[in-house]
């Protein structure tokens, strides 16, 4: 194992005092970013007597009564469905808006563009608490407290800023002869936008529904604000409001952290691929 | 045509971000208790800002968490250079290391609740290994809580580090490795002397976001681990002014301090607009 993993590793890249230091080093922090899953799945199928003699072994026997439990009394399956449909919305609305937008920003010429580009990208770095009163504000003004649409208008303009921006560089890196030889056969904008540009722009666009949809789906501050009736939380708000509850006992609690980490494993794992691209738009060009 | 485009993400922007941003400052000049119309009072929630010490203790535990910057800006490097370096482990460790960041830190939160307890599985470890005087009630001491909370926030954001620096060490021409490896430079040599300077675009842009991040995004993480406890010694600014806004119905008086997070970021967002330019002269120029 050293001699075969040894001269691929050097191969590759600088020295590390020790091969296998780094790989070490790697391996614990791996374990650590994985073991809270393995975690919360072990102690969703205890019982609290097992739980409380061992908190960490494999469940024995195995019960689904927490499951069940978070289902009903925790109602995270209703929660789920609230998520679901807000960050859906949400995302949809976001690419629908932001797509023609970063497009337009990227290929069309016309006055206070810089300008415009640049203050986008400076929206970006508004911190929350600041707009999270004005908001709360204007959003019970439009009588959308207690609204799903409420929510999902917040949500999708809390990421348009980053999806347009990331639209933008995306299609400014796209071969410029396409458009022209389009622009020649006299296609319109809008003809460019739609046969051209969106299909060409689809990694870009799968990053952004990626990242917009992990954001979201784990998104608490605004939930908790515009979506108090206890029928529509989301499920992040649900889950802090169950272990907000001390009394809620450590299996139910990670039941309800299971079924919520499904959805994120999932759209992670399918679209991993293409989150390198999103986060580091900014930073490697 | 490109106004057509542009209408529906400036209006959602406009409604949403700028006219938020400037009734954040017109509510910090009034009195307001979430219902009825806000009290025009000037500048006497600034006033009052001056003499509050809350609001000083979170002043003041913003600027400690900047004690955490160096860590949270060198160990992802650290540790991309490892993984860039690891052969064929290289993508399970990128993947396993980003799993943290896909979660809600309301999973995370709970995660570390349970595990921090005093007698917990963390504490129970501790007291195998015959370090039994180092347990301790980790999230309720005033002097580990503010540390514990910034220790599980750069391990959840490691991930995304990793991910931007690996993207940087791609860009860079792997000879310059060779040429160190063959004069014999050591681990720690060829990050000084090589990945450093070679990526000193991508630290300046993650020192940024960091810089930034560390007033913005700290709020969830404080929410479900601590809720600003025990005492005030986990307050930043970012959780005051929900608080005060949502638990103690003082809108305007929070509005104040949303405004002084404002300026501070403020300030720390033009730097990452000049960076942004610089970084794409060909989008915008």
């Amino acid at each position: 194992m050293t001699q075969s993993g040894r001269p691929t590793s050097r191969a590759r890249g600088p020295i590390v005092p020790g091969w296998w230091v780094g790989f070490g080093v790697l391996s614990l922090l791996a374990i650590s970013a994985i073991y809270p899953f393995v975690f919360v799945a072990l102690t969703a199928f205890k019982s609290e007597p097992n739980y409380a003699s061992d908190p960490v072994g494999l469940p024995s026997p195995p019960t689904v009564a927490y499951l069940e439990r978070a289902l009903e009394v925790g109602r995270i399956g209703d929660y789920t469905l609230n998520s679901l449909l807000v960050v859906g919305a949400a995302v949809l609305l976001v690419v629908a808006v932001a797509s023609p937008a970063g497009f337009a920003l990227a290929r069309l010429r016309f006055p206070g563009r810089t300008i415009l580009l640049v203050g986008i990208v400076g929206l970006m770095t508004i911190p929350a608490a600041v707009l999270m009163i004005p908001l709360f504000r204007l959003v019970g003004q439009l009588g959308l407290i207690d609204n799903y649409l409420g929510l999902v208008l917040v949500y999708a303009t809390l990421n348009l800023p980053f999806s347009i921006y990331l639209v933008a560089a995306y299609v400014s890196g796209l071969p410029r002869e396409i458009l022209e030889a389009a622009e020649v056969d006299g296609a319109s904008v809008l003809d460019q936008l739609r046969s051209i540009v969106l299909p060409l722009s689809l990694p870009a666009l799968a990053t952004i529904v990626t990242l917009v949809f992990l954001w979201l789906w784990n998104e608490l501050l605004f939930g908790l604000l515009i979506l108090q009736d206890p029928d529509m939380r989301t499920l992040t708000v649900g889950l802090a409001t169950l272990q907000g509850q001390h009394t809620t006992p450590v299996p139910l609690l990670a039941a309800g952290l299971l079924v919520s980490m499904g959805p994120v494993l999932v759209v992670f794992l399918v679209a991993q691929r293409h989150l390198a691209r999103g986060l580091t738009a900014g930073a490697v060009k | 045509m490109a106004l057509l485009l542009l209408v529906p993400a400036l209006a959602l922007l406009g409604v949403f971000r700028l006219v938020p941003i400037g009734e954040a400052f017109y509510l910090s000049l009034t009195r307001w208790n979430g219902v009825g119309e806000p009290e025009w009072v000037g500048l006497a929630n600034y006033e009052a800002l001056l003499k509050d010490r809350t609001f000083r203790t979170a002043l003041t535990n913003n600027l400690a968490i900047l004690l955490a910057v160096p860590a949270w800006v060198l160990l992802p490097l650290f540790v991309a250079s490892l993984i860039h370096r690891a052969g064929p482990g290289a993508r399970f460790f990128r993947l396993a290391l980003f799993l943290p960041a896909v979660l809600s830190p309301v999973v995370i939160g709970a995660f570390f609740n349970v595990m921090l307890q005093y007698s917990g599985p963390v504490n129970e470890l501790l007291r195998m290994a015959g370090l039994g005087w180092v347990a301790s009630e980790w999230l309720h001491s005033s002097r580990t809580a503010l540390p514990v909370v910034m220790v599980v926030f750069i391990w959840a954001t490691l991930g995304i580090g990793v991910l931007v620096y690996l993207a940087g060490l791609a860009q860079v021409n792997p000879e310059s490795w060779d040429a160190a490896r063959l004069d014999g430079a050591g681990f720690w040599q060829v990050q000084r002397h090589i990945t450093i300077p070679e990526l000193r675009r991508v630290i300046e842009f993650w020192t940024v976001i960091v810089l930034i991040s560390s007033f913005t995004a700290v709020f969830p993480f404080i929410y479900t681990l601590t809720r600003g406890g025990p005492g005030y010694s986990t307050y930043t600014l970012d959780y005051y002014v929900y608080d005060k806004a949502f638990q103690g119905s003082a809108l305007g008086y929070a509005s104040a301090v949303g405004v002084v997070l404002l300026v501070i970021v403020g300030g720390l967002a033009a730097l990452n607009v000049l960076l942004f330019r610089r970084g794409d002269r060909g989008l915008t120029a």
